[in-house]
């Protein structure tokens, strides 16, 4: 399970903000208290929580951004007459 | 002048909009009326014109796309443009930017309702080769990988653009997310494609862990993932590790020699990025410790790495089928990879038992002899129980590869001298293998005593044996000379008493032929004097003719 989504924390977030998360967890009860003592343990821990941010956070920027050799996202009301066919 | 013109067919083509048509123009009329209605934007006008128009010439085709995605028909905009061989890079670029349209149009159709339409969309993307258009697959990646849809993800590997750095971490890393998760066994390939997209990512210069420690934490977190998973695999457990250990020693090395994103083999050659890669090891013998480390580098990136990528997903057969080809290319990393791949495949049908064939691989073209060809040869010598030697006969032809001087000489030795014994006392294998068997025991080491006495009993059974089968065959002069080659006594005394045997039946009357039973005779009399003159048999077989001769002489008077 992804310990930022059952904690519904960011990868940035500050040791106090996962002990938070984690009660918020525990009041709202869709996980079980195993799930989210094991997701805050595994937040807390410094060693492992960058290996795990790496794994389950990806910048999908690039992909979103659908670059076609430099040229920006296009609607079809961008597109423009070609005049190399006149 | 020329804008009053314009202003003048604007308005006729506005009103022609406007008015119900009842003559029907001819098809230059409406390519006029099109190519008006294209200049004032009327695009829905421009299209049907065109569409009445017929049209064939470039400009024509071109105008007539244009309208069609201006009113959002992307799929008629791309089969007008097929039919036009235009390479101008202008024009490229926009049918590429129609395509992303079109593909983004077609997830939308497949997330909205994707078992009715996946057909449908499959055609599309087929019919104007969008499946491999880098973009659209990104875009349909991000998608899944916000929604979480990690063995879709899995699923679209083929069609994934492996230079693009964000589709390979994403696909790193749900292939790691599915690994963890996995509490089953999951298919092999699916624990080498996470090892291929996690060594690559973790490599990559753009896509990777920004820090060293951060690269090794990562790497250490994946072999533990793997270790896992491997756990579970029983027989390709091994295999596995072996992947990781090689492609990650690969991937720090290659790493060095060049800052351009470095994949693993497979992933490579799925990115057509191996030829690259390739020109680069090339380049770097130096950055290789020895030409054997620089060779298996090169190998993996050369023309033969899907025959070495067979093999390691244990297509034995199928890595061998390419064997005849790869043997022809004249490249020293080909070469090797050839060698490697008779080398495995012998071993795997060695230690599958299967001498026979793994003899055939191995001594029929160039192999690499290595320290587990020769621990996987001792194992197959030593658990052979067949009783005939065939096992026995096909390791001796593996063994010819046994380089001189090899430390494993003695306990080639020792073990082939064991077998020996047991095939002897079997009595079913032929002492001719036995002896060949025991000839090379003692080559490999001359000082033990052991196997010499073990020589000496199979050649002196050798030798009685083909007296006894050169006697059968009444080859007396070939007997005569193998008891004289010989220098056991047993064997000498073998072939005077069968030839006294030889003698007694003419004696008794069992040759008919009197003419052939002298004629006999006679030759057995040369051999016999031939090994020894002075031996009682001579006396004994003279006599025997001498009577013959008598009793023929009396008949004929």
């Amino acid at each position: 399970m992804n310990p930022f989504k059952i904690l519904n924390i960011g990868p940035e977030a500050s040791a106090q903000e996962i002990m938070q998360a984690a009660a918020l967890a525990l009041r709202e009860k869709q996980h079980s208290a195993y799930e989210i003592a094991e997701a805050r343990r595994q937040l807390m821990d410094p060693s492992v929580r960058p290996v795990l941010a790496f794994i389950y956070f990806a910048d999908l920027e690039p992909l979103l951004r659908q670059p076609v050799r430099g040229e920006k996202p296009l609607s079809a009301d961008a597109l423009k007459r070609l005049e190399i066919f006149d | 002048m020329r804008g009053k013109v314009f202003a003048v067919v604007l308005s006729w083509v506005r009103k022609f909009c406007r008015t119900k048509v009842t003559v029907c123009p001819e098809p230059t009329q409406f390519l006029q009326i099109a190519r008006c209605a294209l200049l004032a934007g009327q695009w829905q006008q421009a299209a049907d014109a065109y569409t009445e128009a017929n049209v064939s010439a470039p400009a024509d085709l071109y105008h007539a796309g244009f309208a069609q995605v201006k009113l959002g028909d992307t799929i008629a905009c791309l089969r007008l443009w097929q039919q036009l061989d235009c390479t101008h890079p202008d024009f490229i670029v926009q049918k590429e930017q129609v395509s992303l349209l079109l593909i983004e149009e077609l997830h939308c159709h497949l997330d909205k309702n994707p078992l009715t339409q996946e057909t449908e969309v499959r055609q599309l993307l087929e019919e104007f080769s969008l499946a491999y258009l880098p973009s659209g697959g990104g875009l349909r990646l991000a998608r899944l990988w916000q929604e979480e849809r990690l063995e879709e993800i899995l699923a679209s590997a083929d069609e994934t653009d492996w230079l693009q750095p964000t589709a390979l971490a994403v696909q790193a890393k749900a292939a790691c997310q599915l690994m963890m998760a996995a509490d089953i066994t999951i298919p092999t390939a699916q624990a080498r494609h996470f090892i291929n997209c996690w060594l690559s990512l973790l490599f990559h210069p753009e896509a990777g862990p920004q820090s060293e420690p951060q690269r090794q934490a990562l790497l250490d977190f994946g072999a533990d993932v793997l270790r896992r998973q491997a756990a579970r695999q029983q027989d390709n457990g091994a295999s596995l590790h072996r992947q990781w250990e090689e492609e990650l020693a690969l991937l720090r090395r290659m790493g060095r020699i060049s800052a351009m994103p470095i994949l693993t083999p497979a992933l490579a050659l799925q990115a057509k990025i191996a030829d690259q890669l390739f020109t680069l090891i090339q380049k770097s013998r130096d950055a290789f410790a020895d030409s054997s480390e620089w060779m298996a580098a090169g190998a993996v990136y050369s023309s033969a790495a899907q025959a070495l990528l067979l093999v390691r997903e244990g297509d034995y057969d199928g890595a061998m089928d390419t064997l005849s080809e790869l043997e022809e290319v004249d490249d020293p990393f080909v070469a090797w990879s050839a060698a490697q791949v008779r080398t495995v495949c012998g071993l795997h049908y060695l230690s599958n038992g299967q001498c026979r064939k793994a003899e055939q691989i191995l001594i029929n073209g160039p192999a690499h002899w290595t320290a587990e060809l020769e621990q996987q040869l001792l194992a197959a010598i030593e658990r052979d129980d067949n009783q005939d030697g065939t096992a026995l006969a096909a390791c001796l032809g593996i063994l010819t590869l046994l380089p001189e001087n090899a430390e494993t000489g003695a306990v080639f030795c020792s073990t082939l001298t064991n077998q020996v014994v047991r095939l002897r006392s079997s009595e079913e294998a032929s002492p001719k293998l036995l002896a060949a068997a025991m000839r090379k025991a003692v080559v490999l080491n001359p000082n033990d005593d052991f196997s010499q006495m073990i020589f000496d009993q199979v050649r002196r059974d050798l030798a009685l044996t083909e007296i006894s089968e050169a006697f059968d065959r009444d080859c007396f002069a070939e007997a005569a000379r193998i008891a004289t080659a010989s220098r056991f006594p047993q064997a000498v005394e073998q072939f005077f008493e069968t030839a006294r045997q030889v003698a007694a039946r003419i004696e008794r009357g069992d040759y008919a032929d009197q003419e052939a039973a002298v004629f006999t005779l006679n030759e057995l009399l040369d051999s016999v004097s031939l090994v020894d003159s002075s031996h009682g048999a001579v006396r004994r077989i003279r006599r025997v003719l001498d009577g013959l001769r008598i009793e023929a002489r009396h008949e004929s008077l």
